[in-house]
């Protein structure tokens, strides 16, 4: 549900993966380009469905979103040294599935300021190292994740290749129908009704 | 703390993440797998300005649009510096000993990061590839210094299979160039901007009569350049060294540049060494085989005639302020050549003859 639409005071309702919902302000969803693609100019008619986001997560990305609402628009990026008392420990309190949960949610909901610190926070853990000190911080896939990947990437290659070819034999007989003159046609067409007739008889 | 799955999270703030990050820790990163690699390239950089100086200890430097006064430089040293930590960097399976230091030129920051040089430079090379694909760059401009000829050749040909062309390219060889190296150069890398050839003696028996469509070409050992060769050509600045035209044809040259060959040319200098007695000798005939069934006239110093030479981005020749002629063309473009000099050199029988045409308007 939308609260009333008073500029300022507008309150939406957030649904997350777990059926929960909770409001968020409009000043605050609107830093959300997701939110202002999708709903700013039609209105939204009952509770925001962001599912793919837990509850906590969502949670957590709005009181960012609450917080800087009085900041200034966002310019580019904030060296991490600049953020404010507050700022860090907003990202201090986090553990990593937390963190990684609230870029994913960003990235969705495309909250340039909050996505892109968090981005220089990531890049804060490589700065500075070679490239065995970044292996050190950073999981790489192993041997076994990258050959189960590519085990799907081919298979999904293969089954793409299926469609193309069966959409193109599909082209190639809709081509040939119409390059039948009418007649033959109606022949062709009357042909299949008999077969189709004749196999629905049998059963 | 457990490690950050990096890789795992969406596309868009991953490409974000890395364009955090310095030079160097791009590069360390683009190393560290076949996917990194992939994703360090589809960041929207701004593309930096690549040149590779192929030497004893070679370099390969980056340039940023954004940032001029910085430069990242990979260095490839015959010895490296003990003092500094060594740490073991991975180039396509190959382990390496390195470090990073910087240095401070003025307002100018240099950052190195030093890799031991080999003999065919496979690790510079290999850095160069690895570089230009993950910046999205070919490289802008290559040299080669006091290079033998196997490995001139060597690196010409790994140039031409790496990119289609290259800004500035500035050879330089130990002693003698062989023939099929100079026809491999000019034959098949195409070069959009300058070319400089740094030759310490002749080619023999090796003439080039096509085109050259370079905009600015510095010979230092030209006896292969004919004249046909040069009326064919797009040049912009030629500077021919021991040259082996003849007065006749330095003759023919300004004839058909009247008669609108060589629309580009802005100055062609043609230096040649004689020995012993040649007709050249006398001063007066000289000039009047190269000027003969030529109108010329005297020239006066003039303010519109610049008295620069822009031979390329980088390097810029000041014209002496000799007695010299005019020749005009019919559209009015002025050609200004000296009265022809000589001047003897070092040795005693050796003559040198310098001739040059400057062209404006």
């Amino acid at each position: 549900m939308t609260s009333p639409a008073s500029s300022s005071e507008v309150k939406y309702l957030i649904e997350s993966s777990e059926g929960n919902t909770f409001d968020v302000s409009g000043a605050a969803l609107r830093q959300s380009n997701t939110f202002n693609a999708m709903f700013l100019n039609i209105g939204a008619d009952g509770p925001i469905p962001f599912t793919d986001y837990n509850e906590a997560t969502l949670k957590k990305v709005f009181e960012y979103c609450e917080h800087s609402v009085n900041e200034e628009n966002y310019s580019g990026p904030k060296h991490q040294d600049d953020l404010s008392k507050w700022d860090l420990n907003f990202f201090n309190e986090m553990d990593q599935k937390m963190f990684i949960d609230v870029i994913n949610a960003s990235n969705f909901l495309d909250i340039e300021r909050l996505t892109s610190y968090c981005c220089e926070r990531i890049a804060r853990m490589l700065r500075g190292k070679n490239t065995q000190e970044m292996i050190k911080v950073i999981t790489l896939p192993t041997a076994e994740e990258l050959e189960a990947k590519q085990k799907v990437e081919e298979k999904k290659a293969a089954a793409a290749k299926k469609v193309a070819e069966k959409a193109a034999e599909t082209a190639e007989k809709t081509e040939t129908l119409e390059e039948l003159p009418v007649q033959q046609l109606v022949q062709t067409t009357r042909n299949k009704l008999t077969r189709k007739y004749l196999s629905f008889s049998n059963e | 703390m457990s490690r950050f799955p990096l890789l795992r999270l969406p596309t868009l703030p991953l490409l974000n993440c890395i364009q955090y990050l310095k030079v160097f820790e791009i590069i360390d990163f683009s190393l560290l797998s076949k996917r990194t690699k992939a994703l360090v390239s589809l960041v929207n950089w701004n593309h930096p300005d690549i040149h590779a100086n192929f030497y004893e200890n070679s370099k390969l430097c980056l340039k940023f649009p954004n940032d001029p006064g910085l430069q990242w430089i990979l260095d490839f040293r015959v010895e490296l510096d003990d003092e500094l930590d060594h740490f073991i960097r991975e180039i396509d399976g190959n382990q390496f000993p390195s470090y990073i230091d910087s240095a401070l030129h003025g307002p100018k920051a240099f950052h190195y990061l030093t890799f031991p040089n080999d003999d065919n430079f496979e690790t510079m090379r290999k850095m160069v590839e690895h570089i230009s694909v993950v910046f999205r760059t070919p490289i802008a401009s290559l040299s080669t210094h006091r290079l033998n000829d196997q490995l001139t050749m060597s690196i010409v040909k790994w140039l031409s299979t790496l990119q289609s062309s290259v800004v500035d390219l500035d050879i330089d060889t130990t002693d003698d160039i062989t023939a099929p190296t100079l026809l491999f150069i000019l034959d098949n890398i195409k070069v959009t901007d300058h070319f400089c050839l740094d030759l310490k003696m002749n080619t023999p028996d090796f003439e080039y009569h096509k085109g050259i469509d370079i905009p600015s070409v510095i010979l230092s050992h030209s006896h292969c350049i004919t004249l046909n060769s040069i009326l064919n050509s797009s040049y912009r600045v030629l500077v021919l060294d021991e040259s082996n035209l003849t007065l006749h044809d330095i003759n023919t040259l300004l004839k058909c540049w009247l008669k609108g060959s060589n629309p580009q040319l802005e100055y062609c200098s043609i230096r040649r060494s004689m020995k012993g007695k040649a007709i050249e000798d006398d001063i007066d005939e000289a000039f009047q085989i190269i000027t003969k069934d030529l109108e010329i006239r005297e020239h006066v110093e003039n303010e519109k005639r610049p008295m620069q030479i822009v031979t390329n981005r980088k390097l810029t020749y000041s014209l002496p302020n000799d007695l010299c002629y005019d020749i005009v063309r019919d559209d009015g473009t002025i050609g200004t050549i000296p009265q022809t000099y000589f001047s003897r050199s070092d040795e005693p029988d050796l003559v040198l003859h310098y001739f040059y045409l400057h062209v404006w308007d």
